[in-house]
């Protein structure tokens, strides 16, 4: 009798601990900050407004989700500085902006520290910052604007599916992967991009106090190393996260860092476990693959 | 075919019983879920933003289970939760034996979906019978503790 009030009791607590273990690790991410402290905001992954990465690796930077986080920040008193650690090579355009933007209208100092890459949009949003450190070979830089997709019209013909173009409006099917572009839709589609380019030029240059011949020379598309970022001006010190809080304390206070660990939705947990899982797999798979091949070379 | 009468419980004891039960799971199993809705700010137009949704739907589903595993696991090693306990009543098999795993999780599957609980209880009035819908379909029933056969 006594028995089964005990296991109804532990049954109890063990799902309760169930709960906040599922929520401890939920929240672990949060950006609730007591105290005054300076905080670190990682930005891992491609840009999007939604944050949904691709099929393959989901995940990246929510642009709305960044900015939300921005704004919290600016408007808590006890965050005295931010530090954005960017390794993202870039993503759409419209939500790099968003990230831009935010970080202009912040009256706080934030410095972007460029891990392994913060190429394309994830520069112009280093740019948007007060100070941009790189490591001497980190990749950047990297400002040009790419509109290339896939083409399959001869594909589909070689199988003979056609496609049937019926459109009011002579270019509202421009970009369609069914067919190619025309002279016409090419010079059009070359036109928007080099307004983008433009756009993004003259925001640089503004954010960087730059002139716009000066940063439209560096503006061909390619990436720079950090050391030679530095020499052409796209970034300003050579360094770390380390590096970047120590000249922050030093010009701000000493205060204790916080960073913000990314938090990932369940959804993509579930999505990257299955991707580690996958690799994890094919990885061993192709290990005993290449000792039998060993094996068999040897015998 | 003969049909069995299955003694008949008070109908009150099986809701007191099912509302100390939601309490337990309410007040105590999934108190910390409460952090997301204050993580929120208990903002109901932040809550149903998009990516609120999304977090607020697999929650609730991590919820739904929970809940379930209290239900089932207590009533698959003991015939009884803390409210049956409490209001001495248990849940039996029609068939007089030992209740199998799937009878149990049947019968308490639409327990933690409010509205199809109501249906599945309502039908106890439609029928006039002591058994849930999804009583009848997984051959259980509710008995007094002490009534053992």
């Amino acid at each position: 009798m006594r028995n089964k009030w005990i296991f109804g009791l532990c049954l109890i607590i063990f799902l309760f601990l169930i709960s906040y273990g599922i929520m401890f690790f939920y929240l672990k991410g949060d950006s609730n900050v007591k105290g005054n402290s300076f905080i670190v905001l990682p930005m891992s992954g491609g840009i999007s407004i939604d944050g949904s990465g691709d099929f393959l690796m989901p995940g990246g930077v929510s642009s709305t989700q960044f900015v939300q986080k921005l704004k919290e920040l600016e408007e808590n008193p006890s965050v005295k500085g931010v530090i954005i650690e960017i390794n993202s090579g870039g993503g759409s355009v419209v939500a790099s902006e968003d990230i831009v933007n935010a970080l202009k209208h912040m009256n706080k100092t934030t410095y972007a520290v460029v891990r392994e890459v913060g190429a394309s949009g994830a520069y112009w949003v280093a740019s948007a910052t007060d100070r941009i450190y790189a490591s001497p070979v980190s990749m950047t830089g990297s400002i040009g604007v790419v509109g290339s997709y896939l083409e399959f019209e001869d594909l589909f013909k070689k199988y003979g599916v056609g496609y049937e173009r019926l459109v009011a409006g002579e270019y509202k099917d421009m970009g369609t992967p069914f067919r190619g572009l025309t002279d016409d839709e090419k010079a059009i589609m070359q036109h928007k991009l080099s307004l983008i380019h433009d756009y993004f030029i003259l925001d640089v240059a503004r954010n960087r106090e730059m002139s716009e011949e000066q940063v439209r020379k560096l503006a061909n598309g390619q990436f720079y190393l950090g050391i030679e970022a530095k020499e052409y001006g796209l970034i300003d010190r050579l360094g770390n996260t380390d590096d970047a809080l120590n000249d922050m304390k030093q010009e701000i206070g000493d205060y204790p860092v916080k960073r913000i660990s990314e938090k990932k939705s369940i959804l993509e947990f579930i999505g990257l476990s299955s991707y580690y899982l996958g690799k994890g797999i094919g990885t061993e798979l192709g290990k005993k693959l290449e000792l039998k091949n060993e094996l068999e070379i040897k015998s | 075919m003969i049909k069995k009468k299955l003694e008949v419980v008070r109908f009150w004891k099986r809701v007191v019983a099912y509302f100390i039960d939601v309490s337990i799971i309410n007040l105590l199993i999934l108190f910390p879920f409460n952090a997301f809705f204050i993580d929120k700010s208990l903002d109901w137009k932040k809550l149903f933003e998009i990516q609120s949704s999304e977090e607020l739907a697999i929650l609730s589903l991590i919820m739904v289970v929970i809940s379930l595993i209290y239900w089932v696991i207590m009533e698959y090693k003991l015939q009884q939760t803390i409210g049956k306990m409490i209001m001495k009543i248990k849940v039996k098999s029609v068939s007089d034996k030992e209740l199998k795993f799937p009878q149990i999780f049947i019968r308490n599957l639409l327990k933690p979906f409010f509205i199809a609980f109501l249906i599945d209880v309502t039908y106890m009035f439609i029928i006039k019978s002591n058994q849930r819908l999804m009583e009848k379909f997984s051959g259980t029933y509710v008995g007094e503790e002490n009534n053992e056969k």
